[in-house]
Parts: structure tokens; sequence; C-alpha cells
């Protein structure tokens, strides 16, 4: 099956990048936000939480995202093991 | 019932006028009196697709400066019973104009006049020229090509749209080419309609008939048969708030046996 995604695959890129970028582009057009803001809000949130959990700070992704018309916040902070056996003792 | 419809796009090129102008020749074949409006003050071109170059003799901007009557400025379009256009000023600015003139000049097109449509051709950009334009309107079409920055142009004008409580709005997706949309390296409708969450009007296919009917000046959406011109009736019968489906470029497009292999191939891949 490689052979075939590599002779067919190769063109169905270009539209799904488009489509990608727009998505993206089109969402922080409206909330008027650059990119350099978004990352330090990011930094800004997970210096909150850090205060009160302990995460993986490399596996956190938080991205503004669209549903249904309206745009949201949508974060995956994964919190570790110590924390949650901290937790429950 | 009377509708102000502007065709509007932020980007400059990609086929306001040529959408507004076969639009506005479909909706007066089926009936209706249509006023179709060039707001594009200093950059006239309506009156080309038309064939109407020769024929002006007064202008919006001279009606609103208070030079002539609004009925010197109707002019009926030769061949297209119900069709009267109204032209702009070459050599005037944006600025000539404010968008409550827009409002006026609407208001009599439908009260003293009696049409049922007023068909707005706005000007690219989202200056004077697009509130101008923007002012009288009850709907709203927006064109868009299937490149990036058309789209994200096409965002952009449907917020401000939207900020000026203009709810209904619709997309005419413009110059697509079903060849390359299967081939996967153009955005389809469907993509469009996504990013842009806003519904399709139509969809109209990359044609040398467009240019031909514009070195012509007549509109193509005079005559039957092709599918630009399905295309058109389409739209036109959707914008009367029928339940038309749009055209399915899937099934037009003859496949080859090399396509059936690709297709074939690429269920194998489950992709």
């Amino acid at each position: 099956m490689s052979f075939f995604k590599s002779l067919f695959a190769k063109k169905d890129q270009s539209k799904q990048v488009a489509k990608k970028r727009l998505q993206l582009l089109l969402i922080h057009d409206q909330v008027d936000l650059t990119p350099s803001q978004m990352t330090q809000m990011k930094q800004e949130i997970v210096e909150v939480i850090e205060r009160y959990l302990s995460i993986e700070t490399d596996n956190t992704h938080v991205m503004l995202d669209r549903l249904d018309k309206q745009i949201r916040l949508v974060g995956s902070i994964p919190v570790r093991e110590d924390t949650r056996s901290r937790k429950s003792s | 019932m009377q509708e102000c419809i502007v065709v509007t796009s932020g980007k400059g090129g990609v086929g306001k006028s040529t959408i507004s102008t076969n639009l506005a020749v479909r909706l007066a074949r089926s009936g209706h009196k249509v006023a179709l409006v060039d707001a594009d003050i200093g950059l006239r071109n309506l009156d080309l697709l038309l064939g109407l170059e020769q024929s002006i003799s007064w202008d919006l901007v001279q009606y609103v400066q208070h030079r002539c009557d609004l009925a010197d400025v109707l002019l009926p379009v030769p061949n297209i019973e119900n069709l009267f256009f109204v032209p702009t000023s070459q050599t005037s600015d944006k600025m000539a104009m404010v968008p409550d003139d827009m409002i006026e000049v609407v208001d009599r097109l439908f009260g003293q006049f009696e049409f049922d449509y007023v068909v707005i051709d706005c000007p690219a950009g989202i200056e004077r020229g697009f509130e101008n334009a923007v002012a009288p309107a009850h709907r709203s079409i927006v064109v868009v090509t299937p490149d990036v920055s058309s789209v994200r142009d096409a965002d952009r004008v449907i917020d401000l749209l939207q900020k000026k409580k203009i709810a209904d709005i619709q997309l005419m997706i413009n110059r697509y080419q079903p060849r390359l949309v299967q081939e996967g390296c153009m955005l389809d409708s469907q993509d469009i309609w996504q990013i842009l969450d806003t519904p399709v009007l139509g969809v109209v296919p990359e044609s040398t008939d467009v240019l031909v009917a514009s070195n012509q000046g007549v509109p193509f959406a005079t005559g039957d048969g092709s599918v630009l011109q399905e295309v058109f009736y389409r739209a036109s019968r959707r914008l009367d708030g029928e339940d038309i489906p749009l055209l399915d470029f899937n099934t037009l497009l003859e496949t080859s046996v090399w396509d059936k292999v690709k297709q074939w191939a690429k269920t194998q891949m489950g992709a």
C-alpha cells in the first residue's frame, strides 16, 4: 500500500494544507490576537495551573478552535502521575 | 416582494461584475423587474458587460448632485425585458456619494419605479465604496474564488456584513475547476462552505465563455444550454427561494480509465 500512497497521495496535500491554514488564520483574524500574544497567553495559563497541579508542560496544547460559529479556547493539559497520587493520599 | 441584493467580495478581480450582471439577467428573464446598479464610482465596468458603453447620458452621481432625474439614469437593457441598468460615474470618486444617497436611490427604485429586485455591484475593498453599496441591502452575495487570499477576504467581508445586520449572506464560488478539485489541489465547495460557515448559492466553473461574453458585450445568461448558463439559472431560482439543488460537477466530469484506477487505489488506502 505504501506504493499506492507515494503514487497517488502527493497531490492531495495542497488542498488540505490550504484548508488547515485558512481555518487557523480566520480564527486568529477574528480574535485579533498575534501569534506572540497567543504564545504568551499559553505560557501564563501554564504558570497558573502549575501553582496547583504538576503538569506535563511539553505535552500541553492550548489553541483556538471554531465550533458552531463560536470561537473557543481549547486546552489539553496532561496532569502528571505524581500529582494524582499526592491528591488521593 | 422587493429585495435589494449587494454583490460583494472584498478582494478585486474575483468576478463580482460578471456574477451580478448575469444574475440580474436571469432574474429579469424569470419575469421580475430588475435594476442593476453599478456602485463602483470612478471605475465603471458594467456598461461594457452589457454592451451599453455608447448609450449612457446620465449617471448615478449626477442624479445625487441634482443634475438630472432618476428616470434619466435608468437605462433599459436591449433584448432583455424587465432589466434596467443604473450606470455610475467614470470620472468622480467614491466620496461623491454617501450611504444615505444610495438608500434614497434604492427607496425610489422600489417605491416610484416598482422594481422587484435591485442588484448592486459593489466595488472591491471595504472603504466608502463598500459602505455606499451595502447601506440599502437586505441580503448579500459574497463572491469567492477557491484560493486562500480570496477566502480570507471573504471572511472579513462576511464579518462586516453581519455587523451591519445583514443576516442573509450566500456564497457564489467563482472560477471553480472541477478537474483540479478532483485531483485534490483546489479547495472544493464544501471546504469553502465549512471554512466560511456560509451557505453556497452557486458554483461557477472556470470558462472561456465568460471572456467571450465580455468581449462581445452580451451577458452569457441571455442564452441557455451550457453548464455555465445552467449554474446561473439555478442560482437565480435558488435566490428566488426555490428548492433547486446545486449542479453536481462530479457527474459532469467524464471519467477516464486512469481516474477509475486512481479512485480504486484511494479506496484501497482508505483515504
